[in-house]
């Protein structure tokens, strides 16, 4: 329990810092270009423990995962479930780019561009809107 | 691994996510979603992106089955509903962090979570149920 403890608190300030380090810092211009897609930016600070409560919901499924099947393989085997997860997430993004006139870049759909030759001309008529 | 039953149980999982989505996020959350028409591409333009619909329900249910059949030792429906309904909790996070960010009304987020959790517990369950007479287990 305490080693469970301890790795829910380290994964949720990773996944905390890098968070806003990613989708804060690096792709803040990327959501600019959708800014009709989110709440002003003051309402979102007044929404702020929802995301710390994401967060935190998050790294502790995480961790649960890990623990229920997981833990005998170290960390090699939390790297294997936390790519599977992240491609989990990547197929709701699929879904979310879908349904929401998101650019390609935010929604990390990018990077099956490859599959979707067209999706450039898409994007393009998306900006020209 | 048992790839044939592997590959029933993906394709049962795609199916079952896949019409789940439909009635649920397609239609009995419709009217939630009307409330915030800015918030989603025209219906006109929905067929257009109909493929990556399609695509991330396929890579969804893969990813599922893939976790069931490696990661849960015992196997049968019940142990992959759980692990099914701990994946669920992970989206449930990334929901509240949409919510936080997008101007989402209670009635979607809630309808988000309540779905998340019904729809992979029960994929979970039929991919345990499928993939039952368990091969080995990776480590």
């Amino acid at each position: 329990m305490k080693r469970f403890i301890i790795a829910f608190i380290a994964a949720f300030i990773f996944i905390f810092l890098w968070g806003w380090f990613y989708n804060g810092v690096l792709l803040k211009d990327v959501f600019a270009e959708a800014q009709s897609l989110f709440r002003p930016r003051e309402e979102m600070m007044g929404m702020f423990h929802w995301i710390v409560i994401g967060q935190a919901g998050l790294a502790l499924s995480f961790v649960m995962i890990y623990a229920s099947g997981f833990a005998g393989g170290g960390i090699a085997s939390g790297v294997r479930l936390g790519i599977m997860l992240e491609i989990l997430a990547v197929s709701a993004r699929c879904a979310f780019y879908a349904t929401q006139p998101f650019p390609a870049k935010a929604s990390g759909a990018h990077k099956h561009r490859r599959l979707y030759r067209d999706d450039r001309h898409r994007r393009n008529r998306w900006h020209n809107l | 691994m048992n790839w044939k039953k592997f590959f029933i149980a993906f394709v049962a999982a795609f199916g079952f996510i896949f019409v789940f989505g439909f009635l649920w996020y397609g239609m009995l959350m419709r009217g939630g979603y009307s409330e915030v028409p800015a918030l989603w591409r025209p219906e006109a333009e929905h067929g257009k992106y109909f493929s990556w619909l399609v695509f991330g329900h396929i890579v969804m249910a893969f990813f599922l089955t893939l976790l069931c059949a490696k990661f849960v030792p015992a196997g049968g429906g019940s142990a992959c509903a759980r692990l099914g309904i701990l994946v669920a909790l992970v989206y449930i996070g990334v929901d509240f962090i949409f919510y936080a960010v997008q101007p989402l009304t209670m009635k979607i987020l809630w309808g988000w979570v309540i779905g998340d959790l019904v729809m992979f517990g029960v994929a979970g369950a039929i991919i345990g149920a499928i993939y039952k007479s368990s091969s080995p287990v990776a480590s």
